[in-house]
């Protein structure tokens, strides 16, 4: 399944989204932006809300420009629960199902997985209204999974939720697209679920398509194409790796030949993904005794003053993490490019965003 | 943890003078009315045949009424609060006319145009006039107001998103109408609909113009009141009232039992 968008253009109010070229095939792809850059509008067009000025949207080989909303066969979980008041969640979760389709066995089996999936069960015959934040949104993503859509679009529907909800809900909630193998587009101006939940990004600012890539290009990239994108991982390390051992509310995880040490539990040969601030990372010239986890023995490659604060780039293997110093603690370290020294931080440092089975 | 009382104030006096002075006015002539209740026969008034036949006349021709307008008259609401068409203004101004002219007024411009020499009464001969039909034609017009407006008001309070979700669920725009527009507004719909039939029942000025005869209610209470003053006329007045006080409570019932997170 393929979703292309060629030259689109929507000139809405005083606001021009476009021209933008967008293509995705599969996986979760996050378009980032500010606020007002257009987020809204592109998903709005993709779904049928707002008609282009120019351009086209082809979605598997057809093209659904002009095709009305309901004949699209697109999923929206809007920033805003829109589950309707006037029905329990069992009848909302149906509303979009045919009464053909309802009476279906392999399709109410279908249904009752991505219920249980969800982990909504209890909630089936309750009213809308009592719901929590993320039980709303869980119940907005059933409601489209089970018309089997071609792509899934969502505005935002993690931003009203509290940190630990939102951090939480990430992780299933790209879980279960991986799961259910359909293609998600995810508006967001918040850098943290691009970490949690891209396989590529887009960045949109002020109308513009600013840079399109892979999650991987788009933090490895050295020079970024625009000053929106190279803030999406300043501060922070992203790092990847496979879980090989989990007891006792620690887990070690490898990457290439290494072995680093975050906080919780997970099965063998889970996909993880932390995030790990500048800050956390301390620098030593010596081994020292700690009751830090991680000791790594790497190698500076860069060295970057910045207004109050030094930015060391660390490398071993392959592995490449920046630490951030005071300028003072450079002052008293004394260290070069190509030195090797001690890079230290606790397993409580890292941030688990995404776990993948 | 008490409540605090609100302690006795100037505006507190000022407000419970207003409210007192304006109860007692519309309380005043039911006082009168109870006051007249002894010095008459009830069962024999109550259950006389003229007053009987007319008060069972206006349910009758206000249901009808009521019928008619919500077939029209909910789509039009639907089509003002949801469409966008140039000169919206002025279907609005035309919805609101049966509303602001007097009654007499909207009856006499009726009869201008349904009477038996108009050109409709001419072209297509039925009994427009004195007649049930003529009863219809002056409650549906003056009434009509009463179901579009608030039925208008309860589309409008609906957010565009329920709608647009049940397009993107794939819905046609029918569907969408029955299965979330008109559910979500029930409420605001079903207190137009009480009220346009109970001003339908309470219905005068237009229905003395188009149908005199046969007498509704009100113009049997104006007739009977005419020929034998208040006495005359007190119980189809009772009869009214009564019904007033049942549409009331099914009122004060909807109104409990509105959407949660809608308006109205």
């Amino acid at each position: 399944m393929t979703l292309e968008i060629i030259d689109l253009t929507i000139v809405f109010h005083s606001f021009t989204l476009g021209p933008l070229s967008l293509r995705i095939d599969e996986g979760i792809m996050v378009v980032l932006g500010p606020t007002g850059s257009g987020k809204t509008t592109l998903v709005n067009s993709i779904a049928g809300i707002l008609s282009p000025d120019k351009g086209k949207i082809i979605l598997d080989g057809l093209d659904i420009t002009r095709i009305p909303i309901e004949s699209r066969k697109v999923g929206y979980v809007f920033q805003d629960s829109a589950l309707f008041p006037h029905l329990n969640v069992n009848q909302n979760i149906l509303f979009g199902l045919s009464s053909r389709e309802i009476q279906n066995e392999e399709r109410i089996a279908m249904v009752r997985k991505i219920i249980g999936d969800l982990g909504i069960e209890n909630l089936l015959h309750r009213r809308i209204d009592g719901l929590s934040g993320g039980e709303l949104q869980k119940v907005s993503l059933a409601q489209m999974l089970v018309r089997k859509p071609k792509i899934i679009l969502l505005d935002e529907p993690l931003s009203h939720l509290d940190p630990p909800t939102k951090d939480k809900l990430r992780i299933e909630l790209r879980t279960i697209l991986k799961k259910q193998r359909i293609p998600a587009i995810y508006v967001t101006h918040f850098e943290d679920d691009v970490l949690a939940l891209a396989d590529s990004v887009s960045i949109l600012n002020y109308g513009r398509l600013e840079g399109t890539g892979d999650l991987e290009q788009i933090l490895n990239s050295s020079q970024p194409s625009s000053s929106f994108l190279s803030h999406l991982t300043s501060g922070t390390n992203y790092i990847t790796g496979k879980v090989v051992k989990s007891e006792e509310g620690l887990t070690s995880f490898e990457i290439g030949s290494h072995i680093l040490y975050t906080l919780g539990e997970f099965p063998i040969g889970t996909k993880i993904g932390v995030v790990l601030r500048h800050e956390d990372i301390i620098l030593s010239k010596e081994k020292i005794m700690t009751s830090a986890r991680n000791i790594l023995f790497v190698q500076v490659t860069d060295i970057v003053y910045k207004s109050n604060v030094v930015d060391i780039h660390l490398k071993i293997n392959g592995l490449e993490i920046v630490s951030r110093i005071t300028k003072l603690a450079m002052k008293d370290l004394d260290i070069s490019i190509n030195d090797n020294i001690y890079a230290i931080f606790k397993a409580s440092a890292p941030h688990l965003v995404r776990k993948e089975n | 943890m008490y409540l605090q009382r609100s302690h006795f104030s100037g505006f507190n006096l000022t407000i419970s003078i207003l409210v007192g002075v304006l109860i007692l006015y519309i309380s005043y002539p039911l006082l009168g009315l109870a006051y007249l209740g002894g010095s008459i026969n009830w069962v024999e008034s109550l259950t006389r045949p003229e007053t009987i036949h007319a008060f069972l006349l206006s349910l009758g021709t206000a249901t009808i009424s009521t019928l008619i307008l919500s077939i029209f008259g909910i789509p039009l609401a639907y089509a003002l609060a949801r469409f966008h068409f140039r000169f919206k203004f002025l279907l609005r101004l035309v919805v609101i006319l049966p509303l602001v002219l007097p009654p007499l007024a909207s009856g006499t411009m009726l009869l201008g145009v349904f009477g038996p020499y108009s050109f409709l009464g001419r072209t297509i001969p039925l009994d427009y006039t004195q007649s049930v039909l003529g009863i219809i034609i002056a409650q549906t017009y003056v009434a009509s107001p009463f179901i579009i407006l608030p039925s208008q008001s309860a589309f409008e309070a609906i957010p565009d998103r329920y709608e647009t979700m049940a397009r993107v669920l794939g819905k046609r725009k029918s569907e969408v109408f029955i299965r979330v527009s008109l559910p979500l507004a029930k409420t605001g719909i079903l207190v137009g609909l009480l009220m346009a039939w109970i001003r339908s029942i309470g219905e005068l000025g237009a229905t003395l113009m188009m149908a005199y005869n046969p007498h509704t209610i009100s113009i049997q209470i104006f007739e009977d009141n005419a020929i034998g003053g208040i006495r005359n006329s007190v119980a189809g007045i009772v009869w009214v009232v009564i019904l007033s006080i049942i549409a009331l409570g099914v009122f004060l019932y909807l109104k409990r039992s509105r959407p949660i997170g809608l308006g109205w």
